[in-house]
């Protein structure tokens, strides 16, 4: 039987080509089929620790392993990153052919695989994006959530066991990313494993578990509900939602009870006025 | 004086299958001097407005006055600066400073000029001598935005119209970008901001025009758009006109977490009041 964890980071180092550290001693478990959201400041070490979860990194020391297969060994690499694939923030710099299409099945062809078995995966991508009906575009001539689906299409056709989403959404605007966020769930709904760094906290309100990095190092890790409730979140370069920030200071002046958790706009107005008139 | 936009309408694609209107019949004024927020959700038209605004797209029909000039002739682009989206991506330069002078360099204006305007216009957004001298490209994502706004102020513009200028920055930076661009704005320059994040535009804006499919939904100052818009506002305001709703003394012409608090608790103290 295969283990419930997928990515095992073993205590891990690294630092820049110039000396500066990146990853100070970080120890993650990723299990089989979780949702899990990195977030942290700019600059706190979030990419480099992503790049080092399929190999495009190998760590100074500590150890990374993929369903058991350390990510140090040149051998294990290839399969590697077809069990973790990738999507990158820039949409319009991850293309790499003419025609949607023939772009996502680069991808299986480089593995292989019959044409028809080729062609077979390139549909189902498409379709598991809703991107069937722009196959023979350009990429370039797409929108920007159009482009990100179509890098999502392409990972989607290696058909990973997990995939690695790098701020996907910082370069949308609020229609982009509601476009995303949707297949994000269709491909947590397929049992995939994700990895979901952003700075965007609303987008993660409900994933298995938040990993919150600062300087280097691994801060947080548990789930989503018990995660505002910690202090210094600003000063870690987190953006608390308004509402959430004076849920927090109403809690603070007895106005609402500790374990109050916001869910409505308008279950928070009846629970204020309730207090307000002395219930 | 003003950019004045009269019955403006704009399709993509005229006259084939694929027409798209983007802009509808659209007519409003950007006054001079003022600090003026455009939103609207993605799709409504902001991105095509902009494109108008800077003669990069002409309309269809109806008419664009800069301080009176029409907008597409040439003379207007040097009183409007544009900084679009991810503007980093256009840095190019092996310094900040050369990308910085490549604005004036292209106004035929003295050395001495150019290199007064270079610095003047990196103090304004924070990037010191010792940066300028840097590649943009070993600078942070914040500092790389900053620099690109430097850019275009080089160039003097009494318009700066910036187009979703924080996107993409953590909450630190966006604060420290927004800090300078009020400082550029305090000086005399007339700034047009376009964003989605509604509660960013309600922090630094005087004015605001909401977008709504290809429409003007709103246009007033930021304190009207507060009381009385039927959209668009930031969820602290629509608490806070919940809980007057229900009867309770409070201002819902709120929408910074510290006003709305400030309500509240002066609520609850009024009540107490009112039963000794």
């Amino acid at each position: 039987m295969r283990s419930e964890t997928i990515i095992k980071v073993d205590n891990i180092y690294h630092s820049y080509p110039d000396g500066t550290p990146a990853l100070n001693g970080i120890s993650l478990d990723i299990k089989r089929g979780e949702f899990v959201a990195l977030v942290g400041k700019n600059g706190c070490g979030k990419s480099t620790l992503i790049k080092h979860l399929n190999g495009l990194l190998i760590p100074d020391k500590g150890v990374v392993t993929v369903n058991g297969m350390d990510t140090s060994l040149p051998s294990n690499l290839w399969t590697i990153r077809q069990m973790v694939g990738m999507v990158f923030q820039n949409p319009d710099t991850q293309f790499v052919r003419t025609t949607v299409e023939e772009d996502v099945a680069f991808g299986p062809e480089n593995l292989a695989l019959s044409s028809e078995n080729i062609k077979k995966r390139t549909y189902k991508a498409l379709s598991d994006t809703s991107m069937e009906e722009f196959r023979d575009r350009e990429p370039k001539s797409l929108s920007g959530g159009q482009m990100q689906r179509a890098a999502i299409a392409g990972v989607m056709a290696m058909d990973p066991e997990c995939i690695i989403f790098d701020e996907v959404t910082s370069m949308l605007d609020q229609g982009g990313r509601r476009e995303i966020l949707t297949y994000l769930n269709n491909i947590r709904s397929s049992g995939r494993t994700i990895i979901y760094v952003t700075h965007m906290l609303e987008e993660v309100l409900n994933a298995d578990r938040i990993v919150l990095m600062n300087n280097n190092e691994i801060r947080y890790t548990g789930p989503p509900s018990e995660f505002f409730m910690q202090e210094g979140l600003e000063e870690m370069g987190i953006e608390v939602p308004d509402i959430i920030q004076l849920i927090r200071r109403l809690q603070q002046a007895n106005i609402i009870e500790p374990e109050f958790h916001f869910t409505d706009i308008n279950r928070l107005a009846d629970r204020i006025c309730r207090s307000l008139s002395g219930i | 004086m003003s950019i004045t936009l009269r019955n403006i309408s704009y399709s993509y694609n005229r006259g084939t299958s694929a027409q798209t209107d983007a802009i509808e019949n659209i007519s409003f004024e950007i006054r001079k001097g003022k600090f003026t927020g455009i939103v609207g959700d993605s799709g409504a038209g902001k991105s095509t407005l902009i494109r108008l605004l800077n003669g990069l797209l002409k309309p269809d029909s109806g008419t664009i006055t800069i301080d009176g000039m029409n907008a597409a002739i040439p003379e207007v682009k040097k009183i409007v600066g544009v900084l679009f989206q991810n503007p980093e991506k256009q840095l190019f330069c092996t310094t900040g400073y050369e990308d910085i002078a490549f604005g004036p360099s292209n106004m035929e204006l003295d050395e001495n000029e150019i290199h007064q305007r270079v610095v003047e216009a990196g103090e304004l957004v924070g990037i010191d001598q010792n940066q300028l001298n840097k590649s943009p490209f070993k600078l942070s994502g914040g500092e790389q935005r900053r620099l690109a706004m430097a850019g275009v102020l080089a160039t003097r513009p009494e318009y700066l119209i910036l187009d979703e200028p924080t996107s993409g920055m953590d909450a630190e930076g966006r604060q420290t970008f927004l800090k300078y661009l009020q400082a550029v704005h305090s000086r005399g320059t007339t700034v047009v901001m376009v964003s989605h994040q509604i509660s960013e535009i309600l922090s630094v804006a005087e004015e605001v025009i909401l977008i709504r499919k290809g429409k003007v939904g709103f246009t007033g100052s930021t304190e009207d758009f507060i009381t009385r818009s039927r959209s668009h506002v930031p969820p602290i305001t629509s608490l806070m006109r919940n809980i007057k709703h229900r009867g309770f003394d409070v201002d819902n012409a709120v929408f910074t977490v510290d006003d709305a608090l400030s309500q509240i608790l002066k609520c609850r103290d009024n009540r107490k009041g009112d039963k000794r």
